[in-house]
């Protein structure tokens, strides 16, 4: 048994909650209570699958070949006339991601407790959404990569439009809209891809291998990086993420921030990086400049949100920009920066979508004017709002302070102004986080939110975990610094070794 | 090459066929009160089309492969002809099927024999199309398929819009198998021959001038892309989707589709393709029709994308959405290989699992609701559970449409750009063009979505409850959907399959 889960681990983590998600459609419309506690368990079991994972990542490996530096390979073939395979395993740059999704989606059920209307729906949804993301990270295989990054845009489709705020539908449509514009354009990379390697093949570590056959490089790096970019998402393709971000449920934009958005950055890696190397390395000036663009942009923008959802989703934007500066920086610690980033970012920013989750369920609004001075009534609540938002602002000894650290380090090291400017976001940022903080829970209190009652149990339950990562990975980062640390050598030294 | 009587045994599917036609058609005349009930009728005409479904089979299979020209070179019975078939006579069935389960012509129709009958005739026309490789013979077949395809839509007793939609019908068609036979003429004035082989010969032979070439393809793209709904000769098309008896509509944008796709596949690459060494086509006759086809592809899927946002009517958007089909397939059609071919027939099956259902799904919302509106699908899934089931099974069809994985349509998608790529570098602009359509088309198969699942159902439409007679229906709903997903993870069969049509080129 134990033998079967080591050697099928990957596909277990990826599918089990789809096939929970089955289970789930086949209990009685009208128990909700079970529903919900079955979901909680169906997405707990991947959570301790991750921590197998994570004990038993070895954390020297160094390549990207089936037999150096992937581990947990699965592979076996899928259709064998267009050499498809079903190629899974993971590195040291998807093993946090894995392992943030793993973590996030539990706490998400939790979050969604309060769903009541087609609850056997959100949560087959949620599932399914939860095997999407998962094959994205654990996928080798372009086509396979290809389905589960498209299997994702339905439940989320459905997830805003049927269970979001007033504009729901016009939210749905455009992120429907925007991903798939990006995909399409990754689809045919994907196709120009297998027709030119020969013999022909959709297994990214061999087209990493042979990277050198392609031709028209810049055009297939363009239309990768836009598709990602829309992910992330980079200024100007932006505009989807306020709409969705706030119009989805508070357990989707969750997972829209903690997870989604990491997918861009992690296909950058894993693709961009990986099979077209010199031209990435050309345009490291051009992604430097819009990770500082997305820095400023998105804290500015943020500063001047009434909405306090909006501005937590603006934030992502500034906070997406760091990881963009700190892989575009093509130093060890840039990049060990920015893949530490988009787990301190995954875990902060669901912070923040819970807590204004749990504000929005008793006070029926959002509005950053319309509290004031509530955190004497809600001292547990301000405590953790407080940890959070100063999580986000990079406060020294909370784990947002590392990674922007660790990125600015190797972004300076190339990039002076571009880093100089970046950093001036970190200011803005710690303004209106402060701003915002003290127009909530400081000053006098809002007569209207006298009675306004403190975070429940399952409430408290969903954002511990988190708080004590931010507070831990803050002062001792290196269990996920471990994880990525050799990955992102090899990554490195591709580079230095190309003579450019 | 076989004589007539030779040929006979090569044809009993066919034969089967037009027997049972006339003497279907002849016992009505001596005893009409025999056939007054019409579900009896109904049960005649699926075991008659089940009957030659099987005889077709029974041919394909024993045939290994072997190929035959029947009737002195009429008709060519190779895997591409029984693979179309087989793909005719199912869409056939399905027409049948839907007819029978349908209110709508149940109420509208004043006698069901004649409808059959001609049911049975088109198919009988349809079959003769996919195996012809005689200039006359494809023309007959394709103005019998047309006729019989006239009188269909029209069919509704005392409906304006399906009367209008036939004589519309007729117009456009008249227009187009006008201007085809004359282009037909004109090849044959050039090559002296109405044989395929003859004329494919005499191209390979000497060197034509383009000008005569070029305008008698352009005229014969007129007859055939009339026939597939392709820009400029499509503007019949939502009319005729709209007027006619709605199981007729699906089976026009299948069935009558894919016997167009069998005419024009093998009208260009039995004429204007020679066979090099290995798998390589070399395009003769002086006529780059591989860019024509790609220009009309590329404002065929354009133009079905662009007009279908703005449909109230379902089936009229499912009409705009078939346009944009036929462009998608063109590009294949365009790509001068015989990956082309076999993708042709590959997205053909798929888009038949994913267009009949999608069109059951209609055909089961009007016998309910008695409209084609798509704000009258508001709030279907909220329902009841059968609302629920029609709408989940109608996104999966509509997904799969625009070709999200993991259903067969992205599959089939992944096939036609495969083609277009291995055309060269000459055709990466249609692909280009094909990935922007499939983000439009996203948007207005997501609208009918948006309207089944967004919106709060409007008060006082009620859904009746699962019936247990309806049964047959369900089981044909989940079976195609239950399809298009298989095929969508696992669609080596069709592949297989694909890759025989293509074997006709040896």
């Amino acid at each position: 048994m134990s033998e079967f889960i080591q050697n099928h681990i990957l596909t277990l983590i990826t599918f089990i909650p789809l096939i929970g998600g089955f289970f789930i459609l086949f209990l009685p419309k009208d128990k909700h209570d079970v529903i919900r506690w079955s979901s909680l368990v169906i997405t707990v079991v991947p959570f301790l699958l991750a921590l197998i994972l994570f004990a038993g990542f070895d954390r020297s490996v160094y390549g990207f070949t089936h037999s150096n530096g992937i581990q947990f390979i699965e592979e076996y073939t899928w259709i064998r006339a267009y050499n498809i395979h079903y190629f899974m395993g993971i590195d040291g740059i998807s093993m946090p991601m894995i392992f943030l999704t793993a973590l996030i989606c539990p706490l998400c059920v939790l979050a969604s407790w309060g769903i009541n209307r087609g609850v056997k729906g959100y949560f087959f949804l949620f599932l399914l959404l939860e095997t999407g993301m998962m094959g994205v990270f654990t996928a080798l295989d372009f086509f396979l990569f290809f389905v589960f990054w498209e299997v994702m845009l339905l439940p989320m489709y459905f997830l805003i439009g049927i269970w979001g705020g007033p504009r729901k539908e016009y939210a749905a449509i455009k992120f429907f809209l925007y991903t798939l514009v990006g995909s399409v354009m990754m689809l045919l990379v994907m196709i120009y891809f297998y027709l030119t390697s020969d013999p022909h093949t959709f297994d990214m570590t061999k087209l990493a291998e042979i990277n050198s056959v392609f031709d028209y490089r810049t055009i297939l790096w363009f239309a990768l990086f836009i598709n990602f970019a829309i992910k992330i998402p980079v200024f100007p393709f932006h505009t989807w993420l306020p709409d969705a971000h706030v119009e989805a449920p508070t357990a989707i934009s969750v997972i829209l921030a903690g997870v989604l958005l990491k997918m861009g950055a992690y296909g950058i890696l894993r693709i961009n990086y990986a099979v077209l190397p010199d031209v990435s390395y050309n345009m490291s000036m051009f992604m430097a400049i819009f990770g500082m663009i997305n820095i400023i942009y998105g804290a500015l923008t943020a500063m001047a949100q009434k909405d306090l959802k909006k501005l937590v989703a603006y934030s992502s934007i500034s906070h997406m920009g760091f990881v963009l500066l700190g892989i575009a920086s093509f130093t060890n610690e840039g990049i060990n920066g920015a893949i530490l980033q988009m787990f301190n970012h995954g875990v902060i920013t669901a912070m923040l979508f819970l807590l204004v989750g749990v504000i929005y369920d008793r006070a029926h609004h959002r509005e950053i004017d319309g509290f004031g001075g509530i955190a004497s009534v809600v001292p547990n609540y301000a405590f953790v709002s407080f940890l959070a938002f100063f999580g986000a602002l990079g406060l020294p000894g909370l784990n947002s302070f590392i990674s922007e650290v660790l990125v600015f380090i190797g972004a300076f090291k190339k990039y002076r102004v571009i880093t100089a400017i970046s950093a001036s976001g970190i200011i803005i940022t710690a303004s209106y986080c402060l701003w915002t903080l003290q127009r909530i829970f400081l000053g006098k209190l809002n007569e209207k939110y006298k009675l306004l009652p403190d975070m429940n149990i399952r409430e408290t339950i969903s954002l511990l975990p988190l708080a004590l990562l931010v507070v831990i990975l803050g002062v001792y980062p290196h269990p996920v610094l471990n994880l990525m640390k050799s990955t992102v050598k090899y990554v490195n030294n591709i580079f230095l070794n190309m003579n450019l | 090459m076989l004589t007539n009587t030779e040929s006979l045994k090569y044809f009993f599917s066919e034969g089967f066929l037009s027997f049972f036609f006339l003497f279907l058609l002849i016992v009505s005349f001596l005893k009409r009160d025999l056939f007054t009930n019409s579900s009896f009728v109904y049960l005649l005409g699926i075991s008659g089309v089940i009957i030659t479904l099987i005889l077709e089979l029974t041919l394909a299979t024993a045939g290994q492969g072997h190929t035959q020209l029947l009737f002195y070179g009429m008709l060519r019975n190779d895997y591409f002809a029984h693979l179309f078939k087989l793909l005719l006579v199912f869409s056939s069935l399905f027409l049948l099927v839907f007819s029978f389960i349908s209110k709508e012509t149940n109420r509208k129709f004043l006698n069901s024999l004649e409808y059959v009958l001609l049911i049975l005739a088109s198919t009988l026309g349809m079959m003769l199309l996919a195996s012809s490789v005689n200039l006359l013979m494809m023309y007959l077949s394709l103005e019998f398929l047309s006729l019989t395809a006239y009188l269909l839509t029209g069919f509704s007793h005392r409906d304006e819009r399906s009367s209008e939609a036939a004589i519309k019908y007729l117009l456009y068609g008249a227009v187009a198998s006008g201007a085809m036979l004359y282009g037909l003429s004109l090849l044959y004035g050039m090559a002296g021959s109405l044989d395929y082989f003859a004329i494919q010969e005499y191209f390979a032979q000497n060197n034509v001038s383009g000008v005569i070439a070029y305008i008698s393809v352009i005229l014969i793209l007129a007859g055939a892309g009339f026939k597939i709904a392709a820009f400029p000769f499509h503007s019949w098309c939502p009319d005729v989707y709209e007027g006619a008896p709605t199981p007729f509509t699906a089976f026009l944008s299948v069935g009558s589709k894919s016997a167009g796709f069998a005419l024009i596949v093998r009208f260009f690459y039995q004429i204007f393709i020679e066979k090099g060494g290995g798998d390589i086509l070399v395009p003769i006759g002086g006529v780059d029709w591989s860019l024509l086809l790609a220009i009309i592809s590329a404002f065929t899927m354009t133009l079905g994308n662009l007009a279908a946002l703005q449909q109230e009517n379902i089936k009229r958007l499912l009409a705009y959405s078939g346009i944009a089909h036929a462009g998608y397939i063109l590009m294949a059609v365009a790509s001068q290989t015989l990956f082309g071919v076999s993708s042709v027939f590959l997205y053909l099956v798929i888009y038949f699992l994913m267009n009949f259902g999608a069109f059951l799904v209609v055909i089961i919302i009007a016998n309910e609701f008695n409209t084609e509106l798509i704000e009258d699908y508001e709030g279907l899934v909220w329902k009841n559970a059968r609302g629920a089931f029609l709408a989940s099974m109608f996104t999966i069809y509509l997904l799969s449409l625009t070709g999200i994985p993991p259903l067969a349509g992205f599959i089939g998608k992944v096939y036609l750009f495969l083609s277009v790529f291995e055309k060269g570098s000459s055709l990466y602009w249609l692909a280009v063009v094909a990935v922007i359509n499939m983000v439009i088309s996203l948007y207005y198969y997501v609208r009918v979505i948006k309207v089944m699942f967004l919106l709060k159902g409007k008060e006082g439409v009620a859904l009746s409850a699962m019936d247990r007679s309806q049964y047959i229906q369900y089981s044909i709903m989940a079976g195609l959907s239950f399809l298009t997903i298989i095929f969508g993870i696992y669609w080596v069969p069709l592949d297989t399959l694909s890759k025989l049509a293509a074997n006709f080129l040896n």
